[in-house]
Parts: structure tokens; C-alpha cells; sequence
């Protein structure tokens, strides 16, 4: 019966904790194992902030990510050394006694050039995200795009309204 | 007269009795075959995590050993370097530092007198078979963490032992 349990036991212990026996000189077989852990560095820098633009009360400011629209895409630099979900969201603008300005039509996008266009930016959708390389985004960054549009009512407040987008990144941590 | 006879008879007889010896040498050989054996591996490990761009190092106190068994005086060694890898992309490369001791818990080893790839003569303690540990320490470069993706990595030192086979 012992010899049963040890037999067991050696067929269960792992390949590297076996003794290696040399068959023939020179032997090289046996490895010790190495290993590390890069730790995860995610940073998001802001550039610049979304401008909807100037509207008459009762029309749409609007901006896409892309810069096309009455105001200014912006958004922030991603830089990460591994792959990140980037998704946003808006908060309603406000200003201070007046209803708040709901943005619609959410518009998100990315480039790796440092300016926002058709050509450079490719739109993503804001809840649904975009995953950027499993290589990480390089030294330069990768630039997230934000914009939408503010319906306005005939009756809407003349007024300075502000608000605020929430980029998230969502990654493994090491 | 029955006496006589018998008195004769012995005297006849002793020269056939003297001792007589015969010697030849007859050679006896053995050979007891090499038995070399690496086991008891701890890994080398550098740890928690490495902030990207950061150097790290391990000694070979605090990093991984092996055990080498033999009967047979064993010249041991290991690479100088050594890439880990990390599944979907990415590359570490890992110098690495030598060191020996009698003792597998030895809190200060010998280091290898030149390097990991130049090794270490193990000779026969006492002339019996012999456990003598390797110790395996590691250096990384800020700059080999600086642009590489975050993960794991792992990889394989390989231990060389070089010893005449009976």
C-alpha cells in the first residue's frame, strides 16, 4: 500500500519538481523558472474642453467627434501599456437658475493624431467603448475624441452652460 | 612383521605428500557509472510587480536555486541572459547572476567567479556523491520595462551540467 502512495505522488508532483537525471554529458535539461510582473500604468491627461458652440434658443448646438458641427471636439490622452476600454458619458450643463441643457446623440472617437477629423478620428460608440492595442498606445498617447449636441428650446434661458464628460478606462490590473 | 610392513610404507609415501603451491593473478575492475541529477527548482521571481521603466533586481540569495546531485566532479552552468516572454506580445530581457553554496538555505552564496555561462567546477565532497545548490539571481534595466505591455512574463534558464560519463 505505501508503495502505491508514493507512486501516486510522484505521477501528481509537477514536471519541474522532479529530479532530472542526466542520461548523457552535458545535460540540459532542466530549467529554473523565471518570471515577473510589468505593473499596469494608465493615465488619462486632459486636452482641451467641448465647445457645442452658439446657438439661438429653439436649434441644435452640436459638435462630433470629429470635429464636424457648430463648435470644438476635445477629449483627453490616453497613454497605457496595455489595452484599455475607453467608454464616456455626459453630464447634463448647467447654469445656475436655469433648466439644465441634456447633451444627446453622445459622439466618441479616436485618433493618433493629435487633431480631430474625419480623416484622422474613427468614431466609437460613447457606452459601448473602444478597446485601444493590447501593445499599449506608445509613447504618444492616443488621443479620445468627445462630442453631441444640446437641443435647445425656443424658451430655453440665454446663458453660459457648462457641464462635464466622464471618460472611463476599463482594464486588467497588474 | 605386520609392524615392518607398515613402517615401510610411510616412507615410500612421503615424498608424494610434500605441499606444492601455484599462484596467478586474476584482475577484477568495477566501473561505477556517472549519476548526475538537477532537482528541488525554487523559480527566480522578481516579485509583487515592476512600475514600468523601473529597474529591479533579485539577488541570488533571495532569487531561484537548484539542486545538483553527482558522483562525478560536474562543471555547472547557465546563460548569462535570458528572455521572458508574455503571451500575446512582449519581451523582457533578464541579466542574470550566479552564485553557489553548499547549503540550500544559504543566506550569502558564492558568486560564480566569472559568470553564469563560464559556471562552476563542482568537485566531490569527501570523495561521495555530492549536493551542492546553484543560486540564481536577476537584474532588469529600467529601460527593458519602459515600453513593454503590462503581464506577466516568464521564461526558462536553463542549467548545463558537463561531466565525463563512466
Amino acid at each position: 500500500m505505501k508503495r502505491f502512495i508514493v507512486a501516486l505522488c510522484l505521477l501528481a508532483a509537477p514536471a519541474a519538481l522532479r529530479a532530472q537525471a542526466c542520461s548523457a554529458s552535458p545535460c540540459a535539461a532542466t530549467p529554473v523558472l523565471t518570471s515577473l510582473t510589468v505593473k499596469s500604468s494608465v493615465t488619462f491627461s486632459p486636452n482641451g474642453a467641448v465647445d457645442f458652440g452658439v446657438v439661438t434658443g429653439g436649434s441644435t448646438a452640436s459638435v462630433d467627434a470629429q470635429g464636424t458641427g457648430l463648435g470644438a471636439a476635445a477629449g483627453v490622452i490616453l497613454n497605457a501599456n496595455q489595452a484599455v476600454t475607453v467608454t464616456a458619458a455626459f453630464a447634463p450643463l448647467t447654469s445656475a437658475g436655469m433648466p439644465n441643457l441634456t447633451v444627446s446623440s453622445p459622439s466618441c472617437g479616436w485618433s493618433t493624431a493629435s487633431s480631430t477629423s474625419t480623416t484622422n478620428t474613427t468614431l466609437f460608440t460613447c457606452g459601448t467603448g473602444y478597446t485601444s492595442p493590447a501593445a499599449g498606445t506608445g509613447a504618444g498617447g492616443l488621443y479620445i475624441w468627445l462630442g453631441g449636441a444640446v437641443n435647445t428650446l425656443a424658451s430655453t434661458p440665454a446663458g453660459n452652460y457648462t457641464g462635464s464628460a466622464t471618460v472611463t478606462g476599463t482594464y486588467t490590473a497588474y | 612383521m605386520k609392524r615392518l610392513i607398515a613402517l615401510a610404507a610411510l616412507f615410500l609415501a612421503a615424498p608424494s605428500l610434500a605441499a606444492q603451491t601455484s599462484s596467478a593473478p586474476i584482475g577484477v575492475t568495477a566501473k561505477v557509472q556517472s549519476a548526475v541529477t538537477l532537482s528541488g527548482m525554487v523559480p527566480l521571481d522578481f516579485g509583487a510587480g515592476i512600475v514600468p521603466g523601473t529597474p529591479a533586481t533579485v539577488t541570488p540569495a533571495n532569487g531561484g536555486r537548484i539542486m545538483a546531485s553527482y558522483n562525478v566532479g560536474t562543471q555547472l552552468s547557465l546563460p548569462n541572459t535570458v528572455t521572458l516572454t508574455r503571451a500575446g506580445g512582449g519581451t523582457v530581457l533578464v541579466s542574470l547572476s550566479c552564485a553557489q553554496d553548499a547549503s540550500g538555505t544559504a543566506p550569502a552564496p558564492t558568486p560564480f567567479a566569472t559568470d553564469c555561462a563560464t559556471g562552476y567546477g563542482a568537485a566531490l565532497v569527501g570523495n561521495a556523491r555530492t549536493d551542492w545548490w546553484l543560486y540564481l539571481g536577476g537584474t532588469i534595466t529600467g529601460a527593458a520595462t519602459a515600453s513593454v505591455p503590462a503581464g506577466n512574463y516568464t521564461g526558462n534558464a536553463t542549467v548545463t551540467a558537463t561531466y565525463t560519463t563512466f
